[in-house]
């Protein structure tokens, strides 16, 4: 980040020499980007061969820092062949399904990503329930999800009609992520197109580097294995402490079955932490699961003598109070921070934007309320990732208005019509701006729900309901719109903050998920806790100030916890 | 990896076809808007160029001429792929054992979208390529000279001039310089114009040599080109250095000189095709076999496996567009694809409808139009010309007959393979009279016919193995043929046959018109005999007296022999005549009794010469 010449750590320097495989486990801030790229250098310094190194990551952002930096090192060109830089899907999809298409289907294979949102209807008056709730193997209703959708009553009807949708995806080469990987394993399986793609790749690729490789499926494990055994050198770089896509499939329990086929040469640990002080190092090292707290990240870069205090804001009552914001802000504010870099993240939106006293997100799911959400998350979004996903819920109220998207999803719409982003993102985006919404331009939430459907009815079909009838009047359209000025603290989910740093964050524990998280981080629970990973994760963005809030009755034994581990840590009582 | 296969669809002059192309080197060959070029454009289209500036572009009138359906589409495919091309193309695959890979270009006016931009797809699901792979195939385009301003241009005139200067085994740049500005003044320079002028004060301004011989002597590859390139012409009796005192000589080696600098680029490309396009334009004959052969070997230098290299495996595969018979007799025949435009037959037997008024366009924008005005869209029934080829290697000839056909194809005998009408004959006395004999007196009040005749290639096959010739001409290929008329004109040789038996030249007749009417063209063969010999039945037509009188002109101490063997009949008469010839060239005496019948003098054609040159433009 600064100019001076990157002189990397003996760690750091082994993973860039290291010639072969390796299972690289790196802390949070161990330079991994930075890392990353001198590997690149040191493999392409004979000059370009022609070859390249395919570079995959599980999350968009990580895929366009790490881009940006080859780049701007002059170590990719545009286009970026014969490398790649994507998510693994994305790698997946390019080489392995979209090229040879789907056994047994004529028909080419097009990405659906959200497949799993198409409504299932048997019959008129039966609940709509989404695809994702039955088994994509069986087509068996998964019990946890129809009671999650408040489903009573029999289910037969609605699995056969999710048996027959799922096959007439099939049929129509639409696929999601997790068939396209499993359409991808089996391609690999097969002794006769493995025999061909193991030598092309080889051939083609001087290394694979999987980055963020905590997030692998077994899957996704199991193609690795194979790229490994064709001989291609494979760098695998985890942290396992921040498993956090369990909803994907990934499973901390495969990763170290994994690691463990890597010989003691080829295991090679970063742990020097150059993003945190050292009390914030202590501190998140406490918050790993109790067997993975051996070695102690030593704090290296340039905020390592930062005194501040891990602070641990303890609050009561059965809610999450917007108490939590204030002190926070108060905190940042003495350190002469802006509130604008200092994020409050939390497991949902939700829990973070009730921490700062912001208009919660009230579950009513009409029109008029996700449009007022969509607009102020366009105008209060501030990198672009989540402008361009507010872009994309309004271009998709845009549609729903319309009645264009008939009974597809959104991207099947997509797919199906041909439609480009740059087609629709100039009038989302004119939308967005025509609806910003503050004081000067709007009096009052109403005169901005009569502006909205103004701009909106001309989008309705000649003979369907009234724009009235279609953007309800809503009480909550106020809060929506009251979005936190740009100069708070945004409220964001841990997910969003995945990769990135920040000087000091603030991160909520619900009162509904603390105790469990605290149980298991002192190690008086067993098993696995992915919502502790998650505080992990958003803990571990911290440079210079981390506040931790949790309810009055587990803050004390979250303290203890960091004071074990030799971290200066305060107690704040809200 | 090679270009094995281009296919077009509803392009210029073609319908929908595949032609098939090799390894090393293909010659597209055929008459003029054969559409030859057509194919090398279409190449242009599909592959990106190897200096990264495009000169040809997708436009409306690419679209097959007259269609009413508003697009077109041309694809590529590659086959012999290493594993590293595999890993590189795997977007592009053919199939799941990636045995090839595939391009292609569509064109698309119906989507209503203007301005038309041409997509690119790969690979069987016609998906899109992976970014960057489609650059890993290149084509350098080198036209005929007229084009060689261009060509020029493009290149680094301080690399041409180092080139040319090393090419010349060193030499003064001074009078290298010189000699250059001399050729500046001939005819052939004047057309390259302004480019070699750049080239040339470049060079003169001082004489740049220090940095010009600088640049060059640290560039081992051009030196390496250079050195092949001067061994390669003296293998065909070519010394550079006399190239540069004639008029065509300078841009010969100016031509040669680009063809060295593209070469040198290859290497960063999986493939590089070199699309030449009419060298005969403007190479000296013998040139250009030395620097087609030259290509040749530095296409077959190229697939030389290099073990463990796994970068782009700098291939190189050379297709040229040629209507020279050098070029084509100096090729085996099945690198060679026939090109010719074909007239359909009806469909459904419907007869023309000649008259139909040409349709507006539906949906085109009125600021279109005018591109597409010379491109109107006839009605659908009316039949219209398209290109159709006939790869060489595609015809089945066996083993024998494929071996006799390279070696009979020599640059006389080739000359077939440019024109629709073909007369097959023995020798060159045939070939040297019936011209004249048509002009003068079977078709002297026929002009139109005449034309027709005048268009017809005759060919003396030195000999009666008309079999492969016939076999090549009239062999079908997705309904087209190379010949459109095919006379075989072969002596009866019956002087010294018993009595009753077949006489040699019926026996031939009788297994030609077998041989065809198996290939299903019995309509497009005529075999014409003769009772003997050529000069047998001119005498018997009653020309005795003239034949006299050239004979003597060639023999004047032998007059008494020739009215003695003339004296006899028949048999007897048809063996003694051709033991007159036996020490006599015939086609000195047939070039004299040419010039007797150019000058007027009366002269009576034997009906079967009648007959072959009528069946010629029946």
């Amino acid at each position: 980040m600064t100019a001076k010449p990157f002189e990397p750590t003996e760690e750091q320097q082994r993973v860039i020499e290291h010639t072969g495989s390796a299972f690289i486990a790196a802390c949070p801030g161990a330079g991994k980007t930075r890392v990353m790229v001198e590997r690149a250098r040191r493999l392409l310094s004979d000059g370009p061969t022609g070859r390249g190194i395919a570079f995959l990551s599980f999350t968009i952002a990580a895929v366009f820092e790490l881009e940006d930096r080859l780049r701007r090192e002059g170590l990719v060109e545009t286009p970026v062949f014969p490398h790649f830089i994507g998510t693994f899907d994305a790698f997946l999809w390019q080489f392995l399904v979209a090229p040879f298409g789907v056994e047994g289907c004529a028909a080419k294979p097009r990405l659906i990503p959200d497949k799993d949102d198409r409504t299932i209807q048997p019959f008129a008056a039966a609940q709509a329930l989404p695809l994702g709730c039955f088994d994509r193997v069986t087509g068996d209703a998964i019990p946890a999800m129809i009671q999650r959708h408040g489903f009573r009553g029999r289910i037969n009807a609605h699995e056969t009609a999710a048996r027959n949708t799922r096959a007439r995806f099939l049929e129509r080469g639409e696929l999601d992520f997790a068939d396209a990987r499993s359409v991808a394993l089996a391609r690999l399986r097969d002794p006769a197109c493995g025999a061909v793609l193991g030598p092309a790749f080889a051939a083609r690729f001087l290394e694979l580097i999987v980055d963020e490789a905590q997030d692998c499926n077994p899957v996704d494990l199991e193609i690795i294995t194979w790229f490994r055994a064709a001989g291609i050198p494979v760098k695998v770089i985890s942290d396992p402490n921040q498993a956090i896509y369990g909803f994907r499939g990934g499973v901390t329990r495969e990763l170290g079955l994994f690691a463990e086929t890597f010989s003691d040469a080829e295991r090679l640990p970063m742990n020097g932490n150059f993003r945190s002080s050292r009390h914030i190092t202590k501190g998140v090292v406490a918050l790993r699961a109790p067997n993975m707290r051996a070695v102690i990240d030593e704090a290296l870069g340039e905020h390592r003598e930062e005194p501040t205090a891990v602070q641990i804001l303890s609050y009561s009552g059965k809610g999450v109070p917007s108490t939590i914001g204030t002190k926070f802000r108060e905190l940042a504010a003495a350190m002469g921070l802006a509130p604008r870099d200092c994020p409050v993240v939390s497991a949902t939106r939700r829990t973070g934007a009730n921490a700062l006293g912001h208009p919660q997100d009230s579950g009513v799911r009409d029109l008029s309320y996700r449009l007022a959400a969509a607009v102020s998350d366009f105008h209060f979004s501030f990198e672009v990732g989540g402008r361009k996903e507010a872009l994309v819920a309004v271009h998709r109220i845009m549609l729903e208005l319309s009645g264009q998207m008939g009974g597809k999803t959104y991207h099947q719409h997509l797919v199906d019509a041909d439609v480009a982003p740059d087609a629709w993102r100039p009038e989302a985006l004119a939308l967005a701006q025509a609806l910003r919404f503050s004081p000067e331009r709007f009096a009052t939430a109403d005169a901005w729900h009569d502006e909205a459907r103004r701009l909106l009815a001309p989008l309705l079909p000649a003979d369907g309901q009234s724009i009235n009838q279609r953007l309800r009047r809503n009480g909550d359209l106020k809060k929506a719109l009251a979005v936190a000025p740009a100069s708070g603290h945004p409220a964001r989910t841990i997910h969003s903050v995945k990769g990135m740093e920040f000087p000091a964050i603030c991160v909520v524990m619900s009162p509904s998920t603390a105790k469990g998280i605290v149980d298991f981080l002192a190690g008086d629970a067993g098993g696995d806790n992915e919502e502790a990973r998650k505080i992990y994760v958003g803990a571990s963005r911290a440079q210079r100030l981390l506040a931790v809030a949790l309810p009055r009755t587990q803050a004390p034994r979250l303290r203890d916890l960091i004071m074990g581990i030799g971290g200066a840590v305060e107690l704040v009582a809200l | 990896m090679y270009l094995d296969k281009l296919t077009l669809n509803n392009f210029r002059s073609f319908a929908e076809s595949e032609i098939p192309l090799c390894k090393d080197l293909t010659l597209l060959v055929g008459e003029n808007n054969g559409g030859k070029s057509n194919a090398i454009d279409a190449i242009r289209l599909l592959t990106a160029p190897l200096g990264g500036r495009r000169e040809l572009y997708c436009e409306t009138t690419d679209i097959r001429f007259g269609s009413p359906d508003r697009k077109f589409e041309l694809s590529a495919t590659f086959a012999e792929l290493s594993p590293a091309q595999q890993g590189r193309m795997i977007s592009a695959a053919t199939d799941a054992a990636i045995s090839g890979c595939v391009f292609g270009l569509k064109y698309d006016e119906t989507t209503r979208r203007f301005p038309i931009r041409p997509s690119l797809w790969a690979g069987h699901q016609r998906g899109n390529p992976e970014p960057g792979c489609h650059e890993m195939v290149r084509h350098v385009y080198l036209p005929p000279l007229r084009d060689a301003k261009r060509a020029l241009a493009s290149g680094n005139p301080t690399r041409i001039y180092a080139l040319l200067n090393h090419f010349l085994e060193g030499g003064d740049p001074e009078v290298l310089a010189k000699a250059l500005r001399r050729g500046a003044e001939s005819e052939i320079l004047s057309k390259v114009g302004g480019a070699v002028e750049i080239g040339l004060s470049a060079l003169t301004a001082g004489v740049r040599r220090q940095a010009a011989s600088l640049g060059f002597s640290s560039d081992e590859k051009l030196i390496d080109i250079a050195r092949d390139l001067r061994f390669k012409l003296a293998d065909h009796g070519i010394e550079p250095e006399d190239l540069r005192y004639s008029g065509h000589g300078y841009a010969n080696l100016l031509y040669m000189a680009t063809i060295a600098v593209e070469l040198e680029k290859v290497n960063d490309a999986d493939l590089t095709l070199f699309l030449v396009e009419e060298p005969e334009a403007h190479l000296h004959p013998q040139l250009q076999a030395a620097v087609l052969s030259f290509l040749d070997e530095q296409a077959e230098k190229s697939r030389k496996p290099r073990p463990g290299h796994q970068g782009p495996a700098g291939e190189l595969q050379v297709i040229v567009a040629t209507h020279s018979p050098n070029l084509s007799a100096w090729v085996e025949s099945k690198k060679l694809v026939f090109f010719r435009s074909f007239l359909p037959a009806p469909a459904g037997g419907a007869p023309d409808r000649p008259q139909d008024d040409a349709q507006p366009l539906a949906g085109v924008p009125a600021e279109i139009m005018p591109e597409i005005e010379p491109n109107p869209i006839m009605p659908v029934g009316r039949r219209r010309r398209e290109t159709r080829c006939i790869p060489l290697a595609a015809l089945a000839l066996d083993p024998v007959e494929r071996r006799k056909v390279d070696r009979y194809l020599d640059v006389t005998k080739s000359a077939f393979l440019f024109g629709g009408r073909v007369l097959l004959v023995e020798g060159i006395a045939e070939a040297l009279l019936l011209p004249i004999m048509a002009k003068k007196i079977v078709l002297k009040d026929h002009a139109d016919k005449l034309r027709l005749f005048r268009s017809a290639v005759f060919v003396p096959i030195d000999g009666v193995d008309f079999q492969p010739y016939t076999k090549l001409l009239l062999s079908p290929f997705n309904e087209v043929r190379i010949a459109d008329r095919l006379v075989v004109l072969t002596d009866g040789d019956g002087g010294e046959v018993a009595e009753g038996a077949i006489i040699p030249g019926a026996g031939r007749k009788r297994d030609l018109e077998a041989l065809v009417a198996g290939l299903g063209a019995a309509d497009l063969l005529e075999v014409v005999i003769n009772d003997y010999s050529l000069e047998t039945e001119l005498v018997r037509a009653g020309n005795a007296a003239l034949l006299k009188e050239v004979y003597i002109q060639l023999r004047p101490r032998s007059g008494d022999k020739w009215d003695a063997a003339v004296a006899l009949a028949g048999a007897a008469q048809a063996v003694a005549i051709q033991k007159l010839f036996e020490t006599t060239r015939k086609g000195d005496f047939a070039q004299l009794v040419a010039e007797e019948i150019n000058k007027g003098t009366a002269f009576t054609v034997p009906d079967y010469l009648k007959t072959a040159i009528e069946a010629l433009v029946k």
